[in-house]
């Protein structure tokens, strides 16, 4: 079952990614299965890291695998196809916190309080849980400037070197390592305002 | 890796204590240090003996490991079990679904084109006689108006207000709803068409000329208007006119004559 799954023709989940797109292209639509097989699991977590919340992940990785399929036509393999769905799930990914900014900061505006509430003089790590901490990330990550977001995502998440993020963002690689830098002290001092975090 | 671009510029130290300066690259290359993924050797040995002998830098060292440490350890809960078995076939049910309503769309316009079609085409046909209409200089000869009729009228004609029009014969005050259904005389077709459909006033021009009959009600007789205007007295226009500019020249004096005729022979 998993076999037949997996394979497309005389392609399979292994092939090199030119190849699955050269027999998308000749019309062979199952090609395009195995792209999302393969790529799946990245793509979704690239996405989840940068929007935190399991649902927004799940709608922003279906959008960019059926944008994928709309445009592997144009894709001219100028860069690899999982730079290619890298750059796109980041850059969804941003539009979708950008949308979300306003709604989320009402959110979190409640959520501050209830941190407050529960939390004032305890150490963060020994009294928040699990939902909290998570909560309390995405609050600091989506609080950063898009440009911080996605270089701190890439580098702190995915360990991308600063050459292959800058050829993801379409940026020089020069002054990638102050963008961390300054995403990683942003990140401490949103944590810091929310609950007298000792930073 | 030097990412940063200028190795010598300093900056304020983060612990902002007056005249602490540090090199923006030590700073900014701190997380990738305390996370061990600094990939030039030189500068983790740089930092290292910075650190060593600089407090604040270790203070900020020790800030950036505690943000660092936090953000490590606040795991993301995993999707639901099975998510991405179920991932593949969401994506081809809606990339299917929007396939669908793309067709339905085409349908729809397709359903739409058989009727735009010939609407469209007799429009076109429209616009292309009306643009070879004004074109063919028909619109820029005013003096077949001009000579034996009433210019006055002209300007009414044109309004194309649909309100009352005068005329031109015997300056009777006449409505569309007067001459509807009958045939009447080429003046009367004039007045009603123009308030009645805005046909091109062009057209208009050549009925009040050629004084012929036409039924009443009638609209795009066109073909008939043009038949109405004859070669022989396009002639006749062109005859009076050049009377005129004979009997001008004559009555220049003789050698600005034979400036004329030296500036026409130049061309």
């Amino acid at each position: 079952m998993e076999e037949i799954k997996y394979k497309a023709g005389k392609i399979n989940i292994e092939s090199d990614d030119n190849d699955i797109i050269s027999s998308f292209l000749n019309g062979n639509e199952s090609a395009f299965n195995l792209i999302v097989l393969k790529y799946q699991k990245k793509i979704y977590w690239i996405i989840r890291k940068m929007v935190i919340d399991h649902d927004d992940a799940d709608d922003i990785t279906q959008e960019v695998f059926i944008k994928l399929y709309r445009s592997l036509g144009n894709f001219r393999g100028e860069s690899a196809l999982y730079t290619y769905l890298y750059r796109m799930a980041v850059n969804y990914s941003l539009n979708h916190l950008k949308k979300n900014k306003l709604i989320n900061s009402r959110i979190m505006n409640f959520d501050e309080e209830s941190y407050r509430l529960k939390s004032d003089g305890e150490n963060i790590d020994e009294k928040l849980d699990a939902d909290e901490k998570t909560r309390l990330l995405k609050k600091a990550i989506s609080g950063l400037p898009e440009k911080q977001m996605a270089v701190f995502n890439m580098r702190f998440y995915d360990n991308l070197s600063y050459d292959e993020i800058s050829k993801i963002l379409k940026t020089s690689a020069g002054g990638l390592k102050a963008n961390y830098f300054h995403a990683v002290k942003k990140i401490g001092q949103i944590i810091k305002n929310k609950k007298g975090f000792a930073l | 890796m030097n990412t940063s671009g200028n190795k010598d510029k300093q900056r304020d130290f983060p612990g902002n204590i007056p005249g602490n300066k540090l090199p923006e690259e030590v700073l900014f290359s701190l997380p990738d240090y305390i996370r061990g993924t600094l990939d030039d050797k030189e500068l983790e040995e740089r930092i290292k003996s910075e650190l060593d002998g600089n407090p604040d830098l270790l203070k900020e060292y020790m800030k950036l490991s505690e943000v660092l440490s936090f953000v490590g350890k606040t795991n993301l809960e995993e999707p639901p079990p099975h998510y991405f078995n179920s991932l593949l076939p969401i994506i081809n049910e809606r990339i299917h679904a929007a396939h669908s309503k793309e067709n339905i769309i085409f349908r729809r316009i397709l359903s739409y084109w058989k009727y735009a079609v010939p609407v469209l085409t007799v429009f076109l046909i429209i616009i292309i006689y009306n643009i070879g209409f004004r074109n063919s200089g028909f619109r820029e000869t005013p003096q077949f108006i001009a000579h034996g009729y009433n210019d006055s009228l002209i300007p009414e004609i044109f309004n194309n207000t649909g309100e009352t029009i005068i005329n031109s014969t015997d300056n009777k005050e006449m409505t569309s709803g007067e001459t509807s259904g009958t045939e009447v005389t080429a003046t009367e077709v004039t007045a009603m068409d123009v308030t009645t459909t805005d046909v091109s006033a062009t057209g208009i021009k050549y009925k009040k000329i050629k004084g012929s009959k036409v039924k009443s009600g009638s609209m795009f007789d066109i073909t008939e208007i043009f038949s109405a205007v004859t070669d022989e007295e396009f002639n006749d226009a062109d005859e009076v006119e050049l009377m005129s500019l004979e009997s001008e020249f004559s009555s220049l004096p003789a050698n600005e004559q034979s400036d004329i005729l030296q500036k026409i022979k130049n061309l």
